[in-house]
């Protein structure tokens, strides 16, 4: 399948802990589109908290949105991509209160939204930074949005602590949002946590997208379970219970409704090896509708995986 | 083939017609008791209604809707002034001017057929028995309740009892249809429901329109003017806003209408502002408030 | 965090009742919000959607399955004095008149203050919803707005930390209901009452509160959305609706009234099938007629 449309995610950064866990260090980056190169980042610097937009994620433990540019970061890695990226997001993985990496995405132009939600001092979720293309009445409305615990994507994605995925969430019913007569039309939500110590640590990171413009080819979100027979002590030996994806065909449902596929089972292994988020290329993992990469990020309750997602380019 | 003079005398007459108001109020005076210590209900009471045009007329409780009404269907006779209809004096009530109240008086023991029956033999008893059902079929059709047709009110919903009513006055084929506040009773849904289904029936049936409602949304939504009764004793009709709004209008999109928004502003505020003066607030208590808590009971 | 700021919590209400079947049916579920002191929210959604529910939970008058209501730093459990109720028929006593009527709940209240004390408060209360003149009059003397206006006064003369509107205006014509929303007004912007409202009327929604929260429809129902209405207090209708703002609000909730009704036909009719299918194996069952639904 060519590509007949930009993705609005144009570029992919994994950082990773380095051995001490002092700095993050840049593990991969690619570039999403037909070619789906390797970009070209020489000699980038490991970070510290607060350096970077890597950096500031992990020391902030929440969801980041860079749009505007004193240091040119983005002007800096639009060079270094050959496309121009309108904004970088960045969420931060935690294991207890351990970082396990973080993940960078670079926007380019297309239409949908992103959308990082802080919880507020009377427990509910609000807006902090927010981007939007072809959306003014819903860029309108959520200003003056609030979201509750269990209200919403977000509301849901904090109860569940999980990330929590939508196709076609206009239709359901309860998309409060899009009301107005918008140009664009949102086909697929994804909304993921930032979970620190023993749970959620109050920030969602909203990434929404138009059917001309997706997310990705696919989106995939395992949910694992634990054993329980394994051992506390070792590490914990976590398997598939069930996938929902943005390709109807793909979702599973519910436990023992399929066998997990060989891919899947591999970057599962090395997720629970390594706890930290991870490009695949299709070079070395047969990845399902020819995609060229997957993208894997490990969502973690304390220190037991509960969940991964999966973006497919 | 009509012979040509034939159509050309038909035409004038409706052009005359046309230009003849289908209603009209003239410094109409309703007054109750005796002359003593009279109460003034209407006083000054000037409209016209054009053929074919969808007035209304909205104003507050107890403000004197219902005497209008009733002078417009010829229940009740003015005490000073005239009321026409086609350039007549309208003397008493006929079959030409239709009425919906907000309480359908159904026949509780007649089905839907037969309620609508009942009013159609009344208007036209010169019909076919055959020329009769088709008649009745058709305004039962027409207000959606084909299907319910053996159906006894008392099984209805009071949107389709509603509607009901609706039937049966508009297979009357009045030249007028008088709406007295027809849908207050019902719930919100219901109400839009029904508020679009006149509409749409009015678009297919043309005729003149006089509908009394308290609610802004629902005479912008469905009229094509609308005039505002002041509150009473001594009530008289205000402003006039003319609806130039195309339609049909949808409640969805209007919100993003400017004109929409203009006219729902100006018709609100003018509304409250007359209330206003009418001076049924009381702002200023004349007593002080003593400085007290309650007992607080939860306190152990 | 200062109590001002977190003055009523919800939190995690629940109300579950069980089905012919046995089976717990949650019609309320994880319902949360807090309130600043002061705040005027209000609950919209479509009627049978639970808003109600919410509402005599918080009065205390619907015992709880679930969760914890907290007013002003204290869990509240049954009904109490300081959680005031104004119904959508205001349930005055024939025999009594408005005054009479008020004292009723002024004596209850206040057995700490004097006879002189109590009867100014009654005049207070009555005065400031517009009654000043119609104190001694019986309910079947006045109109429907004027015995809502009797029932606000006896609410608010309890003073109570949060007053509680169910659906309050829900009889009276929309002109009425603008009067009354505007004395409602006025007597918070003297009081600064927490108020929640429960209303399917979404002009009154946005012109009373603060915010407006949104509720799905049941079962399970719970918060769907909040949104925050900036408008400065104290109000005046014609500069709210002629804010650049209000349409877009006013847009967006109506938007969301129109999704829940259809959601709500498509539940409706699912549910009704599973009915059908419950019934035909159970032939005792006597089958109640369905009122048909409409067809627009």
């Amino acid at each position: 399948m060519s590509d007949p449309f930009p993705w609005l995610i144009r570029y992919v950064e994994v950082w990773v802990p380095t051995e001490d866990g002092s700095h993050l260090t840049l593990q991969s980056s690619r570039l999403v589109g037909e070619e789906a190169a390797d970009a070209d980042a020489p000699g980038v610097p490991d970070v510290r908290p607060g350096e970077g937009v890597a950096g500031r994620a992990w020391q902030q433990k929440s969801a980041t949105i860079l749009q505007e540019d004193p240091s040119r970061v983005l002007d800096g890695l639009s060079d270094a991509c050959g496309t121009t990226l309108k904004a970088v997001l960045a969420i931060p993985v935690f294991r207890r209160h351990e970082i396990r990496g973080v993940v960078v995405l670079g926007c380019g132009d297309g239409l949908g939204a992103a959308e990082v939600w802080s919880r507020d001092d009377r427990d509910e979720l609000a807006v902090s930074v927010g981007l939007y293309a072809g959306l003014p009445s819903f860029e309108f409305i959520s200003r003056y949005t609030k979201f509750p615990k269990g209200a919403g994507i977000p509301g849901k994605v904090w109860t569940m602590e999980q990330p929590q995925l939508a196709r076609d969430p206009e239709q359901s019913g309860t998309f409060i949002r899009s009301f107005g007569n918008d140009p664009a039309q949102i086909s697929a939500a994804i909304g993921l946590p930032v979970n620190h110590a023993h749970g959620f640590a109050g920030s969602v990171l909203l990434l929404l997208s138009d059917a001309q413009t997706p997310l990705a080819r696919d989106i995939e979100l395992w949910e694992c379970r634990s054993d329980p027979a394994t051992d506390e002590h070792h590490l914990p030996v976590t398997e598939l219970v069930s996938t929902t994806s943005l390709n109807a065909e793909h979702n599973t449902g519910t436990a023992d409704a399929a066998a997990p596929e060989a891919w899947q089972q591999q970057i599962l292994k090395q997720l629970t090896a390594t706890n930290s988020p991870a490009m695949f290329k299709a070079e070395n993992l047969a990845l399902p509708d020819r995609a060229a990469f997957s993208l894997a990020i490990p969502f973690f309750r304390g220190e037991s995986l509960t969940a991964v997602l999966t973006l497919l380019y | 083939m009509h012979p040509p003079e034939t159509a050309v005398q038909w035409k004038s007459l409706n052009t005359n017609l046309m230009n003849t108001p289908a209603l009209q109020i003239d410094a109409v005076d309703v007054g109750f008791g005796p002359v003593s210590s009279r109460t003034e209900v209407l006083s000054n009471v000037n409209l016209t209604v054009a053929q074919n045009e969808f007035v209304a007329v909205i104003g507050f409780s107890g403000s004197g809707k219902s005497t209008l009404m009733n002078l417009l269907a010829g229940l009740q006779r003015p005490d000073c002034g005239q009321v026409k209809m086609n350039g007549q004096v309208v003397t008493e009530p006929g079959p030409e001017r239709g009425i919906l109240f907000q309480n359908y008086s159904l026949l509780p023991w007649l089905s839907v057929f037969g309620n609508v029956e009942l009013a159609v033999r009344q208007v036209f008893p010169e019909m076919s028995r055959s020329e009769r059902r088709a008649h009745i079929q058709h305004y039962i059709g027409m207000v959606s309740l084909s299907g319910s047709e053996w159906k006894k009110p008392g099984e209805l919903s009071g949107g389709m009892r509603q509607r009901l009513s609706l039937a049966r006055t508009l297979s009357m084929q009045p030249d007028v249809l008088l709406l007295d506040e027809p849908l207050s009773a019902l719930d919100a849904l219901t109400r839009a429901s029904l508020q679009d289904e006149i509409v749409r029936i009015r678009e297919q049936d043309r005729r003149t329109v006089v509908m009394i409602t308290n609610d802004v949304d629902e005479a912008v939504l469905m009229a094509d003017r609308i005039v505002a009764l002041t509150p009473g004793p001594r009530a008289t009709l205000g402003q006039s806003f003319d609806v130039t709004l195309d339609r049909p209008r949808d409640r969805t999109t209007l919100n993003f209408n400017p004109e929409f928004k203009k006219l729902r502003n100006a018709v609100t505020r003018y509304l409250t502002d007359i209330n206003q003066e009418a001076g049924q607030l009381c702002p200023a208590a004349p007593v002080k408030l003593p400085d007290l808590s309650p007992y607080d009971f939860t306190a152990v | 965090m200062t109590s001002a700021s977190r003055y009523l919590e919800i939190a995690g209400l629940t109300k579950a009742y069980p089905n012919p079947f046995g089976q717990d049916i949650a019609v309320v579920s994880d319902f949360n919000l807090i309130l600043r002191r002061g705040e005027v929210c209000s609950i919209i959604g479509h009627s049978g959607c639970g808003k109600s529910t919410v509402l005599t939970m918080l009065a205390g008058l619907n015992p709880i399955t679930s969760g914890a209501l907290v007013v002003h730093g204290r869990e509240v459990v049954g009904p109490g004095p300081d959680r005031a109720v104004v119904f959508q028929s205001p349930c005055l006593l024939p025999w009594m008149t408005a005054f009479e009527n008020v004292m009723l709940g002024v004596r209850q209240v206040y057995p700490h203050g004097t006879g002189k004390e109590r009867r100014q408060i009654c005049e207070y209360y009555l005065s400031i919803v517009g009654l000043a003149d119609a104190m001694h009059r019986y309910p079947r003397e006045m109109s429907g707005g004027m015995q809502q206006r009797v029932g606000i006064a006896r609410a608010i003369a309890l003073k109570p930390r949060v007053l509680l509107l169910d659906e309050p205006f829900g009889r009276l014509d929309s002109l009425t209901r603008m009067d009354l929303q505007d004395v409602i007004l006025d007597i918070l912007n003297r009081e600064h009452i927490t108020t929640m409202v429960i209303t399917h009327d979404v002009d009154e929604a946005i012109y009373m509160s603060d915010r407006v929260c949104m509720m799905t429809n049941g079962p399970e129902a719970t918060v769907g959305q909040v949104l925050e209405i900036p408008f400065e207090r104290p109000r005046v209708r014609s500069a709210v609706l002629e804010h650049p703002d209000y349409y877009g609000f006013r847009a967006c909730l109506l938007s969301f009234l129109e999704k829940q009704e259809h959601h709500k036909s498509s539940h409706v009719a699912a549910f009704e099938t599973r009915q059908r299918v419950a019934r035909t194996d159970d032939d005792a069952v006597v089958t109640e007629p369905v009122e048909e639904p409409i067809s627009v």
